[in-house]
């Protein structure tokens, strides 16, 4: 396997679902990572005169130079007193790429320079109910709902490996213990367990408390399927050939489980990893949602969502559904990137 | 001379469902300093199982009964298993049957010669790739070229080439050979034995050669055990077994090896097969084969003795009560 990393790496890049799924999830994680500098505001930046502002229609072409530019968005009120927003095309309002605004950090380095920005607010993909705007939340968002997933799957997959590859390769009492336990767990209906597990925990918490208990609950669900596959593993495992003579060369127990039991189930491992991120996204979404997850003002895809539970503000306000589209995005990726990394690591394809 | 592994009395069983299957049934060998022991017999007739028992290597269902296996003034019977930890390997170490399968297919073999030297010593990384380089070396492998290569990349011979070296690689006092040369070509077998006569010759080890070909014996071993189900049955000198064998399996067995003067005439062959080990006969094990049985063979196994000096058998036919 390690060998024919190169041929691997050749494979997925040819194979083209694979590849533009490979890409979207580079392009999030990268957003994410620079998520002050990629977002014009901060995440709790507000301007109550602009709430539910819809998203800003923007000019590409001034004359025949392409030079995106936008106009200030004014409102009146209609007969039910709502909010109509209106274009004021007195003046245009020119984006500027590279402008400095609030100042941030990124790891170690200190900046105010902002991807684009401009003289007037600019909400791309619209403003929520306090008038902050929606892009930013979604990239600030993009911090919580993406990592968890990695940090989620790393946790489970550690539980998950070291406890099923114990079981299957000392077998017995233990392996009947481990198994059984197991199975008490995914017998319990997840989004259940989740729920009653996030009640144990204190409600007033703050949200770097509340992302890593959510982490820790949804490893302490996920380990269980994990340390079964790597069970049956360890289990064929064993009896192979090197593993005794491994043993007869006087490698511990220990020893083996790391160095000729785990390696072996890596093809299995990177498959099921890209296969279960989407969970964790989606695990988080859902907590966050139901308000048991991230709180405001930080935020997270799912809690975004939360505030397009009411069918009127989708009505009125459908952009409020974007951080949806990107939770189907990240999902969407994953799990096309799961199903390809599994043909392509499946030996019958050669 | 002395010994340096003796084994007394020992006997494997397998229970399967309730029922006992006696492998290796009294077993009493013992191995010399520095001398090549061959270990010949059928196919199932105890030699992997009882050399394993050494090692104690054997997983469920298979269980030591009884028995003593003196390594060096310690039974190893009785030790801890960390301390077995520390004997397999530096002190005895074994050369499996099938070379290809026993190296892990994901790692190269500098890789895991280097883990087997890491298992016994600590030694600095620097130092272990030396002591690689020149165990590949003994063995007549280019270490240049074969250190980082992955062990489908290698031949049959290059495997067990690396094989051996694993084996040696710690200096052990004692090597058991589980048919090193069976998977391999007639050439490829000559070069192994020629090999191992090599080694044996600059580094001082005992060697237990177990075998189901006697002609192999006879180029590489100074003593020979004749092993029947799950019991031995004659060892001697390879030169008497080769000369004047007495015991009328390993006459049996020497009439099998085929001989290129009798072109196309029809091989030897010794009637029926081992007998299951579920179900033994009584008395001599080998009675219901045996060309010359006497009566008394069927109800009383004859006692392991030594008839003549260094000549050990255990026959009916030769005097034994």
């Amino acid at each position: 396997m390690i060998l024919k990393c190169d041929t691997k790496i050749k494979r997925l890049i040819k194979n083209r679902p694979a590849f533009f799924s490979l890409l979207i999830i580079s392009i999030l994680y990268i957003l994410s990572i620079f998520a002050p500098f990629v977002s014009p505001y901060d995440f709790d930046e507000e301007d109550r005169s602009l709430s539910y502002a819809p998203p800003t229609k923007i000019y590409l072409f001034d004359g025949f130079k392409i030079k995106p530019y936008f106009y200030k968005l004014n409102y009146r009120f209609d007969e039910f007193n709502r909010k109509i927003y209106y274009e004021d095309k007195s003046k245009k309002y020119f984006i500027k790429f590279f402008k400095r605004a609030n100042p941030y950090r990124i790891l170690f380095f200190k900046s105010d320079i902002h991807l684009f920005g401009a003289d007037e607010k600019i909400y791309l993909l619209g403003a929520d109910y306090r008038g902050r705007d929606i892009f930013s939340r979604i990239i600030y968002g993009s911090r919580v709902s993406l990592s968890i997933g990695l940090i989620g799957i790393f946790f489970t997959f550690f539980i998950g490996v070291f406890i099923g590859a114990i079981s299957g390769y000392f077998g017995g009492f233990l392996d009947n213990l481990i198994m059984r336990l197991c199975e008490i767990i995914m017998v319990i209906p997840s989004f259940y367990l989740l729920l009653s597990l996030r009640s144990i925990f204190s409600y007033s918490l703050t949200s770097i408390q509340i992302y890593f208990i959510i982490v820790i609950i949804m490893s302490l669900i996920n380990w269980a399927p994990i340390a079964r596959v790597i069970r049956g593993m360890a289990l064929s495992l064993k009896e192979k050939e090197f593993v005794l003579a491994s043993k007869a060369l006087g490698s511990s127990d220990i020893k083996i489980i790391l160095n000729h039991i785990i390696p072996h189930t890596y093809p299995y491992l990177i498959t099921s990893l890209t296969l279960s991120i989407p969970s964790y996204i989606l695990g988080e979404s859902a907590l966050s949602m139901l308000g048991l997850g991230i709180q405001e003002p930080y935020v997270s895809w799912g809690n975004l969502l939360s505030e397009a539970m009411s069918i009127m503000q989708i009505k009125f306000h459908p952009w409020i559904l974007f951080p949806g589209f990107f939770i189907f995005l990240a999902v969407f990726a994953f799990n096309v990137l799961g199903q390809s990394l599994r043909d392509i690591f499946d030996p019958k394809t050669y | 001379m002395e010994n340096i592994l003796e084994i007394k009395n020992l006997h494997t069983y397998f229970y399967i469902d309730s029922k006992i299957i006696k492998a290796v049934e009294g077993l009493n060998l013992s191995v010399r300093k520095d001398e090549i022991l061959g270990l010949v017999g059928e196919s199932g007739c105890g030699k992997t199982v009882s050399m394993h028992s050494v090692l104690r290597l054997l997983k469920e269902p298979a269980k030591i009964v009884k028995g003593e296996i003196i390594f060096n003034g310690i039974d190893l019977l009785k030790i801890e298993e960390k301390d077995m930890q520390k004997i397999r390997g530096k002190e005895i170490s074994i050369i499996f049957q099938e070379p290809a399968s026993s190296l892990d297919p994901l790692f190269t073999v500098g890789y895991q010669l280097e883990e087997a030297i890491a298992n016994s010593n600590k030694i600095k990384k620097s130092d272990r790739r030396k002591i690689v380089f020149e165990s590949l070396k003994k063995v007549k492998l280019d270490p240049k070229l074969k250190i980082n290569s992955y062990p489908f990349r290698l031949s049959g011979g290059e495997i067990q080439r690396v094989v051996i070296a694993m084996a040696l690689i710690n200096n052990p006092k004692l090597i058991i050979a589980d048919e090193p040369t069976t998977s391999l070509d007639v050439t490829v077998q000559a070069q192994i034995i020629k090999l191992l006569k090599g080694l044996k010759e600059g580094l001082r080890f005992s060697m237990i050669l177990i075998t189901h070909n006697l002609s192999l014996c006879y180029q590489l071993v100074d003593r020979i055990a004749i092993m029947y189900a799950g019991r031995l049955v004659e060892l001697a000198s390879s030169e008497i077994i080769f000369k004047e064998p007495l015991h009328p399996y390993t006459k049996a067995l020497l009439a099998c090896i085929p001989d290129l003067k009798s072109y196309r005439e029809p091989l030897y062959n010794i009637v029926g097969s081992v007998p299951d080990p579920k179900s033994k006969p009584s008395g001599c094990f080998f009675n219901p084969r045996c060309p010359f049985k006497l009566d008394i063979c069927k109800f009383k196994y004859p006692d392991f003795i030594e008839i003549k000096e260094g000549h050990f058998l255990s026959c009916h036919l030769y005097g034994n009560t």
